[in-house]
Protein backbone atom coordinates (compact mmCIF):
# COMPACT_ATOMS: atom_id res chain seq x y z
CA UNK A 1 0.00 0.00 0.00
CA UNK A 2 2.65 2.38 0.11
CA UNK A 3 3.22 3.14 -3.26
CA UNK A 4 -0.38 4.60 -2.41
CA UNK A 5 0.47 6.74 0.14
CA UNK A 6 -0.99 10.27 -0.73
CA UNK A 7 1.48 13.26 0.18
CA UNK A 8 0.42 15.11 3.00
CA UNK A 9 0.88 18.33 0.71
CA UNK A 10 -2.06 16.64 -1.16
CA UNK A 11 -4.33 15.62 1.56
CA UNK A 12 -3.92 19.19 2.91
CA UNK A 13 -5.02 20.55 -0.84
CA UNK A 14 -8.15 18.09 0.41
CA UNK A 15 -8.76 19.05 3.26
CA UNK A 16 -8.70 22.74 1.63
CA UNK A 17 -10.90 22.26 -1.11
CA UNK A 18 -13.35 20.46 0.78
CA UNK A 19 -12.91 23.20 3.93
CA UNK A 20 -16.59 23.64 5.65
CA UNK A 21 -17.36 26.39 8.61
CA UNK A 22 -17.85 25.36 11.88
CA UNK A 23 -20.58 25.93 14.04
CA UNK A 24 -22.03 29.40 15.09
CA UNK A 25 -20.87 29.75 18.47
CA UNK A 26 -24.59 31.53 19.18
CA UNK A 27 -26.26 27.83 17.73
CA UNK A 28 -23.73 25.97 19.68
CA UNK A 29 -24.11 27.13 23.38
CA UNK A 30 -27.94 27.33 22.75
CA UNK A 31 -28.04 23.38 21.49
CA UNK A 32 -25.50 22.76 24.46
CA UNK A 33 -27.72 25.22 26.74
CA UNK A 34 -30.74 22.73 26.36
CA UNK A 35 -29.17 19.92 26.23
CA UNK A 36 -27.30 20.00 29.56
CA UNK A 37 -30.61 21.52 31.08
CA UNK A 38 -33.09 18.49 29.23
CA UNK A 39 -33.58 15.71 32.16
CA UNK A 40 -31.61 13.40 32.67
CA UNK A 41 -33.32 9.69 31.90
CA UNK A 42 -32.10 7.83 34.56
CA UNK A 43 -31.23 4.18 32.43
CA UNK A 44 -33.22 1.49 34.76
CA UNK A 45 -30.68 -0.88 36.28
CA UNK A 46 -32.22 -3.74 34.88
CA UNK A 47 -33.92 -4.04 31.79
CA UNK A 48 -36.21 -6.74 30.81
CA UNK A 49 -35.80 -7.68 27.25
CA UNK A 50 -39.53 -9.11 25.70
CA UNK A 51 -37.94 -12.40 24.90
CA UNK A 52 -36.76 -12.17 28.80
CA UNK A 53 -40.01 -10.96 29.54
CA UNK A 54 -41.35 -14.12 27.79
CA UNK A 55 -39.45 -16.53 29.32
CA UNK A 56 -39.81 -15.22 32.77
CA UNK A 57 -43.62 -15.09 32.44
CA UNK A 58 -43.49 -19.08 31.39
CA UNK A 59 -41.64 -19.96 34.07
CA UNK A 60 -43.48 -18.44 36.43
CA UNK A 61 -46.71 -19.54 34.87
CA UNK A 62 -44.94 -23.04 35.40
CA UNK A 63 -44.86 -23.03 38.82
CA UNK A 64 -47.86 -21.20 39.93
CA UNK A 65 -49.93 -24.04 37.84
CA UNK A 66 -47.77 -26.94 39.84
CA UNK A 67 -49.16 -25.09 43.75
CA UNK A 68 -52.62 -26.62 44.16
CA UNK A 69 -53.35 -23.69 46.21
CA UNK A 70 -52.09 -21.13 43.96
CA UNK A 71 -54.34 -22.66 41.08
CA UNK A 72 -57.32 -22.23 42.91
CA UNK A 73 -56.52 -18.83 44.40
CA UNK A 74 -56.21 -17.81 40.88
CA UNK A 75 -59.26 -19.72 40.03
CA UNK A 76 -61.73 -17.73 42.39
CA UNK A 77 -59.41 -14.54 41.35
CA UNK A 78 -59.98 -14.89 37.36
CA UNK A 79 -63.44 -16.95 37.48
CA UNK A 80 -61.95 -19.34 35.08
CA UNK A 81 -61.83 -23.20 36.02
CA UNK A 82 -59.65 -25.31 33.06
CA UNK A 83 -62.15 -27.66 31.45
CA UNK A 84 -65.58 -26.10 32.92
CA UNK A 85 -64.90 -21.91 31.80
CA UNK A 86 -65.82 -19.32 32.83
CA UNK A 87 -67.33 -19.59 36.48
CA UNK A 88 -69.26 -16.37 38.33
CA UNK A 89 -66.08 -15.57 40.79
CA UNK A 90 -68.24 -12.59 42.14
CA UNK A 91 -69.46 -12.72 45.45
CA UNK A 92 -68.64 -15.74 48.05
CA UNK A 93 -67.80 -18.59 44.95
CA UNK A 94 -66.69 -21.83 46.85
CA UNK A 95 -65.40 -24.57 44.92
CA UNK A 96 -64.26 -27.93 45.43
CA UNK A 97 -60.51 -28.37 45.65
CA UNK A 98 -60.15 -31.67 44.55
CA UNK A 99 -62.21 -34.70 42.88
CA UNK A 100 -64.55 -36.27 44.94
CA UNK A 101 -65.40 -40.64 44.11
CA UNK A 102 -68.53 -42.99 45.44
CA UNK A 103 -68.98 -46.33 44.75
CA UNK A 104 -72.60 -47.96 45.52
CA UNK A 105 -74.16 -50.68 44.32
CA UNK A 106 -71.38 -50.60 41.51
CA UNK A 107 -72.20 -47.20 40.30
CA UNK A 108 -69.16 -45.20 40.75
CA UNK A 109 -69.56 -41.09 41.00
CA UNK A 110 -67.07 -38.98 40.53
CA UNK A 111 -67.90 -34.91 41.32
CA UNK A 112 -64.91 -33.39 39.22
CA UNK A 113 -66.30 -29.84 40.24
CA UNK A 114 -69.01 -28.21 42.45
CA UNK A 115 -69.47 -24.56 42.91
CA UNK A 116 -71.33 -22.98 45.86
CA UNK A 117 -72.38 -19.61 44.67
CA UNK A 118 -74.64 -17.43 46.97
CA UNK A 119 -77.63 -18.33 45.31
CA UNK A 120 -77.21 -21.86 43.39
CA UNK A 121 -74.96 -24.34 43.08
CA UNK A 122 -73.70 -25.93 40.27
CA UNK A 123 -71.97 -29.83 40.11
CA UNK A 124 -70.19 -30.99 37.68
CA UNK A 125 -70.17 -35.01 37.55
CA UNK A 126 -69.30 -38.53 35.82
CA UNK A 127 -70.89 -41.79 36.05
CA UNK A 128 -69.75 -45.23 35.41
CA UNK A 129 -70.88 -48.83 36.01
CA UNK A 130 -74.57 -48.36 35.31
CA UNK A 131 -76.71 -51.34 34.51
CA UNK A 132 -78.36 -50.71 31.42
CA UNK A 133 -82.20 -51.21 32.62
CA UNK A 134 -81.51 -48.06 34.60
CA UNK A 135 -80.14 -46.19 31.91
CA UNK A 136 -83.22 -43.61 29.94
CA UNK A 137 -80.96 -44.37 27.15
CA UNK A 138 -81.12 -48.09 27.00
CA UNK A 139 -83.98 -49.09 29.01
CA UNK A 140 -87.24 -49.88 26.74
CA UNK A 141 -89.59 -48.30 29.15
CA UNK A 142 -87.55 -44.93 29.14
CA UNK A 143 -90.08 -42.26 27.69
CA UNK A 144 -93.27 -43.58 30.25
CA UNK A 145 -90.70 -44.38 32.98
CA UNK A 146 -87.90 -42.20 33.90
CA UNK A 147 -84.67 -43.68 35.04
CA UNK A 148 -82.09 -42.58 37.35
CA UNK A 149 -79.29 -42.36 35.07
CA UNK A 150 -78.94 -41.48 31.21
CA UNK A 151 -76.19 -42.11 29.12
CA UNK A 152 -73.73 -41.83 32.39
CA UNK A 153 -75.08 -38.67 33.57
CA UNK A 154 -78.00 -38.29 36.33
CA UNK A 155 -81.53 -37.56 35.99
CA UNK A 156 -81.47 -34.50 38.65
CA UNK A 157 -84.69 -34.04 40.66
CA UNK A 158 -84.80 -30.02 40.71
CA UNK A 159 -87.71 -30.02 43.39
CA UNK A 160 -90.51 -30.07 41.31
CA UNK A 161 -89.53 -32.81 38.21
CA UNK A 162 -86.89 -35.06 37.29
CA UNK A 163 -84.64 -32.55 34.92
CA UNK A 164 -83.07 -35.43 32.59
CA UNK A 165 -79.70 -35.76 31.58
CA UNK A 166 -77.76 -32.85 33.23
CA UNK A 167 -73.93 -32.87 33.12
CA UNK A 168 -74.35 -29.83 34.91
CA UNK A 169 -76.71 -30.25 37.67
CA UNK A 170 -78.27 -26.75 38.92
CA UNK A 171 -79.45 -27.11 42.18
CA UNK A 172 -81.44 -24.47 43.59
CA UNK B 1 -10.91 25.70 9.62
CA UNK B 2 -12.52 28.87 8.32
CA UNK B 3 -15.68 30.85 9.42
CA UNK B 4 -16.84 30.13 12.65
CA UNK B 5 -14.33 29.95 15.71
CA UNK B 6 -14.49 26.37 17.37
CA UNK B 7 -16.44 26.68 20.28
CA UNK B 8 -15.28 25.20 23.89
CA UNK B 9 -13.65 22.41 21.43
CA UNK B 10 -11.07 20.69 23.71
CA UNK B 11 -9.20 18.01 22.83
CA UNK B 12 -9.91 14.65 24.29
CA UNK B 13 -7.35 11.69 24.54
CA UNK B 14 -9.20 8.51 23.88
CA UNK B 15 -8.33 7.03 27.19
CA UNK B 16 -10.38 9.65 29.11
CA UNK B 17 -13.65 8.63 26.53
CA UNK B 18 -15.09 6.12 27.86
CA UNK B 19 -15.12 7.01 31.49
CA UNK B 20 -16.78 10.11 30.17
CA UNK B 21 -19.39 8.22 28.08
CA UNK B 22 -20.30 6.57 31.37
CA UNK B 23 -20.80 10.00 32.97
CA UNK B 24 -22.80 11.06 30.10
CA UNK B 25 -25.61 8.62 30.81
CA UNK B 26 -26.28 10.29 34.22
CA UNK B 27 -24.62 13.10 34.17
CA UNK B 28 -25.80 16.27 32.02
CA UNK B 29 -22.39 18.15 32.39
CA UNK B 30 -20.74 14.99 31.04
CA UNK B 31 -22.81 15.29 28.38
CA UNK B 32 -21.74 18.68 27.48
CA UNK B 33 -18.12 17.92 27.56
CA UNK B 34 -18.99 15.27 24.77
CA UNK B 35 -20.71 17.86 23.12
CA UNK B 36 -17.80 19.63 22.87
CA UNK B 37 -15.63 17.20 21.58
CA UNK B 38 -18.38 16.39 18.46
CA UNK B 39 -20.44 19.42 17.87
CA UNK B 40 -18.11 20.49 14.96
CA UNK B 41 -17.05 17.64 13.20
CA UNK B 42 -20.59 16.84 13.28
CA UNK B 43 -21.77 20.23 11.96
CA UNK B 44 -19.44 20.33 9.69
CA UNK B 45 -20.06 16.93 7.79
CA UNK B 46 -23.65 17.91 7.93
CA UNK B 47 -23.07 21.23 6.56
CA UNK B 48 -20.66 19.85 4.02
CA UNK B 49 -23.63 17.42 2.64
CA UNK B 50 -26.43 19.58 3.27
CA UNK B 51 -25.40 22.81 1.91
CA UNK B 52 -26.61 25.46 4.10
CA UNK B 53 -26.23 26.73 7.73
CA UNK B 54 -29.33 26.86 8.94
CA UNK B 55 -30.49 22.74 7.53
CA UNK B 56 -27.01 22.21 9.36
CA UNK B 57 -27.98 23.74 12.95
CA UNK B 58 -31.28 21.58 12.46
CA UNK B 59 -29.93 18.48 11.78
CA UNK B 60 -26.92 18.67 14.34
CA UNK B 61 -29.51 19.74 16.92
CA UNK B 62 -31.51 16.69 15.78
CA UNK B 63 -28.64 14.46 15.93
CA UNK B 64 -27.67 15.59 19.75
CA UNK B 65 -30.69 15.38 20.71
CA UNK B 66 -31.29 11.73 19.76
CA UNK B 67 -27.62 11.35 21.13
CA UNK B 68 -28.53 12.52 24.62
CA UNK B 69 -31.88 10.80 24.51
CA UNK B 70 -30.63 7.20 23.26
CA UNK B 71 -27.05 7.46 25.57
CA UNK B 72 -28.24 5.19 28.05
CA UNK B 73 -28.97 2.70 25.96
CA UNK B 74 -25.05 2.88 24.39
CA UNK B 75 -23.00 0.05 24.96
CA UNK B 76 -19.67 1.09 25.12
CA UNK B 77 -17.02 -0.90 22.61
CA UNK B 78 -15.04 1.99 21.51
CA UNK B 79 -17.29 3.02 18.84
CA UNK B 80 -18.59 6.17 20.30
CA UNK B 81 -17.81 7.92 16.88
CA UNK B 82 -19.29 5.57 14.68
CA UNK B 83 -22.49 5.81 16.83
CA UNK B 84 -22.83 9.51 16.79
CA UNK B 85 -22.37 9.88 13.02
CA UNK B 86 -24.95 7.25 12.19
CA UNK B 87 -27.49 8.97 14.25
CA UNK B 88 -26.39 12.12 11.92
CA UNK B 89 -26.62 10.21 8.81
CA UNK B 90 -30.07 8.94 9.56
CA UNK B 91 -31.26 12.16 10.42
CA UNK B 92 -29.81 13.58 7.37
CA UNK B 93 -31.14 10.96 5.50
CA UNK B 94 -34.57 11.51 7.06
CA UNK B 95 -34.35 15.21 5.96
CA UNK B 96 -33.78 14.08 2.46
CA UNK B 97 -37.29 11.70 2.55
CA UNK B 98 -39.42 14.51 3.97
CA UNK B 99 -38.01 17.37 1.90
CA UNK B 100 -36.77 15.42 -1.25
CA UNK B 101 -38.77 18.33 -3.57
CA UNK B 102 -37.40 21.22 -1.67
CA UNK B 103 -34.11 19.95 -2.08
CA UNK B 104 -33.84 18.99 -5.49
CA UNK B 105 -35.54 22.26 -6.31
CA UNK B 106 -32.83 24.24 -4.29
CA UNK B 107 -29.93 21.70 -5.92
CA UNK B 108 -31.29 22.77 -9.37
CA UNK B 109 -31.12 26.29 -8.81
CA UNK B 110 -27.94 26.43 -7.49
CA UNK B 111 -26.54 24.36 -10.45
CA UNK B 112 -28.18 26.67 -12.81
CA UNK B 113 -26.53 29.72 -11.15
CA UNK B 114 -23.22 28.09 -11.44
CA UNK B 115 -23.18 28.37 -7.34
CA UNK B 116 -21.24 26.39 -4.70
CA UNK B 117 -21.95 28.23 -1.47
CA UNK B 118 -18.60 26.47 0.08
CA UNK B 119 -17.13 26.64 -3.14
CA UNK B 120 -17.36 30.03 -2.82
CA UNK B 121 -15.43 30.62 -0.13
CA UNK B 122 -12.07 29.20 -1.89
CA UNK B 123 -10.06 31.78 -4.24
CA UNK B 124 -7.26 29.28 -5.38
CA UNK B 125 -7.76 27.97 -8.00
CA UNK B 126 -6.06 24.75 -7.95
CA UNK B 127 -8.56 24.15 -4.85
CA UNK B 128 -11.23 25.23 -6.95
CA UNK B 129 -10.59 22.44 -9.47
CA UNK B 130 -10.29 19.90 -7.06
CA UNK B 131 -13.39 20.61 -5.48
CA UNK B 132 -14.81 20.15 -8.80
CA UNK B 133 -13.30 17.18 -9.08
CA UNK B 134 -14.29 15.55 -6.04
CA UNK B 135 -17.92 16.65 -6.47
CA UNK B 136 -17.92 14.82 -9.49
CA UNK B 137 -17.22 11.73 -7.84
CA UNK B 138 -19.91 9.01 -6.85
CA UNK B 139 -21.87 9.72 -3.52
CA UNK B 140 -19.89 6.87 -1.64
CA UNK B 141 -16.13 8.41 -2.07
CA UNK B 142 -18.07 11.69 -2.11
CA UNK B 143 -19.23 10.52 1.58
CA UNK B 144 -15.92 9.15 2.22
CA UNK B 145 -13.48 12.42 1.56
CA UNK B 146 -16.36 13.82 4.09
CA UNK B 147 -15.76 11.41 6.57
CA UNK B 148 -11.90 11.93 6.86
CA UNK B 149 -11.24 15.55 5.41
CA UNK B 150 -14.17 17.21 6.64
CA UNK B 151 -15.17 15.38 10.30
CA UNK B 152 -11.52 14.88 10.44
CA UNK B 153 -12.77 11.14 11.52
CA UNK B 154 -9.91 8.38 12.10
CA UNK B 155 -9.74 5.49 9.41
CA UNK B 156 -10.56 2.77 13.00
CA UNK B 157 -13.71 5.40 13.14
CA UNK B 158 -14.87 5.66 9.66
CA UNK B 159 -14.69 1.46 9.32
CA UNK B 160 -16.28 1.64 12.57
CA UNK B 161 -19.00 3.68 10.59
CA UNK B 162 -18.99 1.47 7.22
CA UNK B 163 -19.01 -1.45 8.96
CA UNK B 164 -15.78 -2.53 6.95
CA UNK B 165 -11.89 -3.04 8.30
CA UNK B 166 -9.92 -0.45 8.50
CA UNK B 167 -7.25 -1.84 6.22
CA UNK B 168 -10.01 -2.09 3.55
CA UNK B 169 -11.07 1.87 4.45
CA UNK B 170 -7.34 2.97 4.09
CA UNK B 171 -6.55 1.51 0.75
CA UNK B 172 -9.99 2.55 -0.90
CA UNK B 173 -8.83 6.11 0.74
CA UNK B 174 -5.52 6.05 -0.86
CA UNK B 175 -7.23 4.68 -3.96
CA UNK B 176 -9.00 7.44 -4.51
CA UNK B 177 -6.53 10.29 -3.54
CA UNK B 178 -4.50 8.73 -6.27
CA UNK B 179 -7.37 8.65 -8.43
CA UNK B 180 -7.78 12.22 -7.59
CA UNK B 181 -4.45 13.39 -7.98
CA UNK B 182 -4.12 11.80 -11.53
CA UNK B 183 -6.79 13.64 -12.75
CA UNK B 184 -5.30 17.04 -11.09
CA UNK B 185 -2.07 16.55 -13.35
Amino acid sequence: MSDLNPSPDFEEKVRKAMQTPNANPEFANRLRNELVRRPVKMKPNFVLKPAWAIAFALVMIALIASTPVAVNALKKLFGYVPGVGLVESNGNLRMLAEPVSVTRAGVTVTVTSAFVYSDHVEVIYEMSGIAPENDSTQAVDAETSPKAFCGGMANVYNGHDLVRCLKIGRFL
Amino acid sequence: MIGYDAVKTKPMSHDELPDLITAAKSDPTAFGRLYDRYLQPVYRYLYSRLGDAHTAEDVTSQTFITAYEALPKYREQGQFTAWLFRIARSKMNDHFRRNRYEVELEAAERMAAGEDALGALIHDEELVRLRSVIKNLNPEEQDLIRLRYVADLSFVEIADLLGKREDAVKKTMYRLLARLKSQME
